[in-house]
């Protein structure tokens, strides 16, 4: 244990304390435990103290700030230096606090002071509360050597504290951040941080500081005999509380419905070139310093490709969250130096001056206007870019009336504002969907304002979720979840004509840049682009493409009952499959949490059936109509052209309301991935010794889930004899007698009389002689060889995945019932051993996650406990529907409908 | 859109819009004038961290008014305030004899920059109702603007930034004589 003699700047690496001086202004009092290096050349009792922080007494506020280790220098300065970053860049992140106090002892009426704190680490947050309680002893004290004194108090009890004991993996965090499930999100997560908790042995760190974990947060208290000294008592009761999980590279507590999303949506639409978008200053004095800063933060982190294992800086992009009118200069001379670089600048500033520093920004957002400002040079290269992009591409819109034609005229005019600086108006207004949006607000509520750009180029998916999502309002992980998986539809594209032994790292380059090309979004995931998170893309991809064909209910008429065509679509299915095994069994890379980030994310693919997103234009289209009606209601009769239509917006309220992006950002590759299972009964050796049959319930019932058995492919292996290698037709009347009987013959899947007649039906439709039934029957056997084999690869993915920690809490918690009963566990490698849930109450029990889901259809027991009764009953219910089903066909064409409806299910899984 | 139609609506009946941008050693009553002269009522601060802007209308102009803080450090960074100034108010602290010389030297350290070359100049000599407040006469002649500023529009009006003395006729000097050029 640490005596206290050997104490290292870990967790605080400095701390400032600063005072507006009468006379002089801003000015740093005290620096602990050294001067930074370079600190003469920054304004830092700037940042510390912002703009107008004398305007509201007793308020606190936060700002915040980072500085860049030069190592030629040897200074830390504001921004880096160097036009390449270098990869172990040293960043020093601070965050201030600073409030003033009416003194009638001080002879301009008040005391102004802030507080810093710098560390390495980009987690500002969990300061917060310490530092409150610490400006509040600084407040009270007067001479320097006293403050010196608590700083370094404060400093030493900081670094007493061990943040490490939580074993927290970046792409672990990447995988959690995209759980977002309306029903399972909690629980899953829940489950995920109680396994972590678990790994942490003890319930304090190495410095005797208790922790407790609560609210998906670890909280340490101080402990009060390792710093006796510390003379508020709040020290010890004030715990610091560390997030387990995070949403971003540097925390913040930024709804990004609020400001960021539609920022960028409205950058979006207006710029044509965003490449040439480098330096952008938003402004405000109406939100908090604070709030101001982590706008910043958040702006930043998504254009910068969302990466939550990286600081922005490292892709060039650069946040200065907040700056005043002293740093205009530095700004200048940076963004002069590096203008043949790829650097972008995004700032933060209180000060409405900066707007007419044009030389410092390209775009000038006004938050509290909601203004977006050209600089004039931008508005001349925007000219030429619209004038290129407009020959290239043909105007499609035109003006419905006079309105419309005298907001696209504002807005294509553009307003000279006084500074000479070139204002663009809000997007809403220079869309020139005026009408349109107040159309749609009379006519239907609860859909958002369909858009229209005015840079030239079409408007794309995301940019039209985008908008989706600023109307509906969701949670951040939602947002970021929502993104992602437009960002895969955007991609599969650019991987269909690809084969997976093509994309290498070098065409997953040429990939990321003929999307951005392309799409042109300013947010985008820069993780999805690695080469194997896109090998893992187009794989999921083609596995849902070959399901989609194989479980399809017409799938033997559509085919006409073509063997070739049988076998190559299982071969195909089959390759999938295989190399999705081989992904993640590669022992060179560890593959397998890359599956589990793509599967976490991977969308619902039917509309790139309907569009050619990569040119489609999605301007005036009805996201949510074309969604509620085309994937998730499949309302076939409505065609994709309707959704560009304003009409069939105000003629459905129903389906305007639909939770659209709750069902877009549910899980579905989890069940994809062993969809496969389902599509024959599947008998575990403990079914058949105890006579049992699971062919009742996924059959019968129509699961929520959506998973079903295919009937065709029933039909195709009807005669299928478990209990004996060979195959031999067997008379369905024989069979039932043998079952009523418990026969060790078990015929499958006859269990319900549809089958019967449905095979009649795919029967007729063949020639019908005995010579072609022969030739099914070997095609049956050759085929279930195939089928089966097929099957022992997704168990044994299925078992690579359960084998693992993180892996057995997702898949437990997102594969439906029938999967999981179709799922054989021993297919789990014996080196990925299952965790032992059952003898540990504190470890996840995966039964715990089907509730939600599946207990409106199934009882959770119903894959062991199956009795024999129950399958007699089965039986019987089978007897008393054949003997029905000769008498009336409305019986048989019901059973149809209800087939069809379970076949559609199965489709949407 | 708002900001244009409001512009258009000016031309049409002759009101007007400029900046104006207001100056002087700390503690010179610069935010107490403009307070006064937006809410007629005085607001005791602390200190100006940064600036403040407001924008007060008289006589059918709109005077956007920049009231920057005077600290030495602060007084370095006048200059990012200069851009499109129509006239600045240097704010003398009347009854601070002992920096008047300070607030000289800043007062010709603005005028003598290009950006400003062309702007009116009011100088209030604040803090009138004070015993040893220098009068305006005796600003005016301790400033030698008359001998140093030829080509340039300058007035000096005595004020009282507690009682609003002296601050309208300020304004309305600003007004008439911008309107002129």
């Amino acid at each position: 244990m640490d005596d206290g003699s050997n104490i290292r700047c870990v967790n605080v690496e400095y701390m400032l304390s600063a005072e507006f001086d009468n006379k002089l202004g801003s000015t740093i009092k005290c620096q602990y435990p050294n001067i930074i290096p370079g600190f003469d050349s920054i304004n830092l009792a700037t940042l510390m103290i912002p703009d107008n922080m004398e305007k509201n007494p007793g308020r606190i506020d936060f700002t915040y700030f980072m500085l860049y280790y030069n190592p030629v220098s040897q200074n830390f300065e504001l921004l880096p230096s160097g036009d390449e970053i270098v990869k172990d860049m040293d960043i020093l992140y601070f965050i201030s606090i600073c409030n003033t106090v009416l003194n009638s002892s001080n002879e301009r009426g008040a005391t102004i002071k802030a507080v810093s704190v710098g560390s390495r680490s980009p987690d500002f947050i969990k300061w917060k509360p310490f530092l409150t309680v610490l400006l509040e002893t600084i407040m009270n004290e007067t001479g320097d050597d006293n403050e010196t004194k608590i700083l370094s108090t404060f400093t030493n009890r900081i670094n007493k504290i061990d943040f490490t004991n939580v074993p927290i993996d970046d792409l672990f965090q990447q995988i959690v951040q995209s759980i977002n499930d309306s029903v399972d999100e909690d629980i899953l997560i829940d489950n995920i941080v109680q396994n972590i908790t678990d790994l942490i042995p003890k319930k304090q760190d190495k410095y005797n500081n208790k922790m407790t974990i609560s609210n998906k947060q670890t909280h340490y208290l101080l402990s009060s005999t390792t710093s006796p000294h510390l003379a508020t008592p709040l020290y010890y009761k004030l715990p610091i509380c560390q997030n387990i999980l995070r949403d971003s590279y540097i925390p913040t507590e930024i709804d990004y419905n609020r400001i960021t999303l539609k920022l960028i949506r409205d950058i979006d639409l207006q710029f044509t070139n965003l490449t040439e978008i480098k330096n952008i200053i938003i402004y405000s004095t109406k939100i908090t310093k604070d709030y101001l800063c982590q706008l910043i933060f958040a702006i930043t982190y998504l254009i910068s490709g969302v990466d939550m294992n990286k600081d922005p800086s490292f892709k060039n992009i650069f946040a200065l969250p907040y700056v005043d009118i002293s740093m205009v200069g530095l700004l200048k001379d940076y963004i002069q130096n590096s203008q043949e670089s790829n650097m972008r600048l995004i700032v933060g500033t209180a000060n409405p001056i900066f707007k007419v520093q044009e030389d410092v920004y390209d775009i000038f957002y006004d938050v509290d206007e909601e203004e977006l400002y050209a600089s004039s040079k931008i508005k001349l290269k925007q000219s030429e870019w619209k004038r290129q992009t407009l020959n290239i591409l043909t105007k499609s819109y035109k003006l419905n009336d006079n309105i419309n034609s005298l907001s696209r005229g504002i807005s294509n005019l553009s307003f000279k504002s006084k500074s000479g600086s070139t204002l663009l108006p809000p997007s809403s207004l220079a869309r020139g969907n005026n009408s349109s949006t107040s159309l749609i607000s009379m006519n239907s509520i609860g859909t958002p304002p369909t858009l229209t750009s005015t840079n030239g180029l079409r408007v794309t998916l995301m940019t039209s979720f985008l908008q989706l999502l600023i109307w509906e309002h969701h949670d951040n992980r939602t947002i970021l979840n929502v993104i992602k998986r437009v960002q895969i539809l955007q991609l599969i594209p650019f991987l269909e004509m690809l084969d997976l032994s093509e994309i290498n790292e070098k065409v997953a380059l040429e990939i990321t840049n003929s999307y951005h090309r392309t799409n042109g979004d300013l947010v985008y995931f820069s993780d999805l682009f690695d080469e194997i998170n896109l090998k893992f893309i187009k794989l999921l991809y083609s596995l849902n493409e070959i399901l989609e064909i194989i479980m399809h209910k017409d799938y033997f008429i559509n085919i006409k009952r073509s063997h070739d065509k049988i076998y190559a679509h299982t071969s195909q299915l089959h390759d999938i499959i295989k190399q999705i095994l081989e992904l993640i069994t590669n022992e060179k890379t560890n593959n397998l949490k890359n599956l589990f980030y793509v599967c976490m994310n991977f969308p619902s693919v039917k509309i790139l059936s309907t569009f050619d997103i990569r040119t489609k234009d999605f301007k005036n289209f009805d996201i949510k109509k074309f969604y509620s009606n085309m994937v998730f209601n499949n309302h076939e009769t409505l065609k994709s052209k309707d959704c560009d239509s304003l009409k069939v917006i105000s003629s459905n309220h129903d389906e305007t309301t639909y939770p659209i992006i709750d069902k877009f950002v549910a899980n579905i590759a989890f069940n994809l991935l062993g969809k496969f299972l389902t599509f024959l009964p599947h008998i575990s050796e403990k079914s058949k010794s105890a006579t049992t049959s699971p062919l009742s319930s996924p059959s019968k019932k129509r699961s929520r889930s959506g998973m079903s058995r295919s009937r065709s492919f029933r039909n195709l292996f009807s005669l299928r004899v478990r209990s004996e290698p060979n195959l031999k037709p067997i008379d369905y009347s024989k069979t039932v007698k043998d079952s009523s009987q418990k026969n060790k013959t078990l015929l499958l899947p006859p269990s319900i009389p549809r089958q019967s007649t449905s095979y009649e039906s795919i029967s007729s439709s063949s020639s019908g002689t005995k010579r072609e039934l022969a030739t099914d029957l070997t095609l049956s056997h050759v085929l279930e060889t195939r089928i089966n084999k097929i099957k022992s690869l997704i168990n044994e993915i299925y078992g690579i995945i359960d084998g693992d920690n993180l892996g057995h809490i997702l898949l437990w918690g997102y594969i439906n019932k029938d999967i999981k009963t179709c799922y054989d566990t021993k297919s789990k490698p014996p080196d990925h051993p299952t965790p032992q849930r059952n003898d540990d109450e504190n470890v996840v029990k995966p039964e715990m996650f089907t509730r939600p889901r599946e207990l409106p259809i199934f009882s959770m027991n119903s894959r062991n406990s199956q009795s024999d009764s129950s399958i007699v009953s089965s039986l019987k219910k089978m007897d008393s529907i054949k003997e029905k089903e000769g008498e009336s066909n409305s019986v048989a064409s019901s059973v149809e409908e209800e087939e069809a409806i379970i076949f559609y299910d199965a489709k949407n899984l | 859109m708002g900001n244009s139609i409001s512009r258009a609506l000016g031309k049409l009946f002759g009101s007007r819009e400029m900046k104006i941008l207001m100056l002087g050693l700390d503690n010179a009553g610069k935010t107490t004038i403009l307070y006064k002269l937006k809410l007629n009522k005085i607001k005791t601060s602390a200190p100006t961290v940064g600036f403040n802007v407001e924008t007060v209308t008289y006589k059918n102009v709109k005077f956007n008014m920049w009231d920057v803080g005077g600290q030495e450090r602060l007084r370095p960074l006048w200059r990012h305030y200069f851009p499109a100034t129509t006239a600045l108010i240097f704010v003398i602290d009347s009854n601070d004899r002992e920096r008047m010389n300070e607030a000289k030297e800043e007062l010709y350290s603005i005028i003598s920059e290009k950006e400003m070359e062309n702007v009116v100049l009011l100088v209030l000599a604040n803090k009138q109702d004070l015993k040893n407040a220098m009068k305006p006469q005796e600003v005016s002649e301790f400033l030698q603007l008359d001998s140093n500023l030829k080509n340039q529009l300058w007035c000096v009006i005595g004020s009282n930034a507690l009682t609003g003395k002296g601050l309208m006729e300020g304004l309305s000097w600003i007004s008439n004589n911008t309107n002129k050029k």
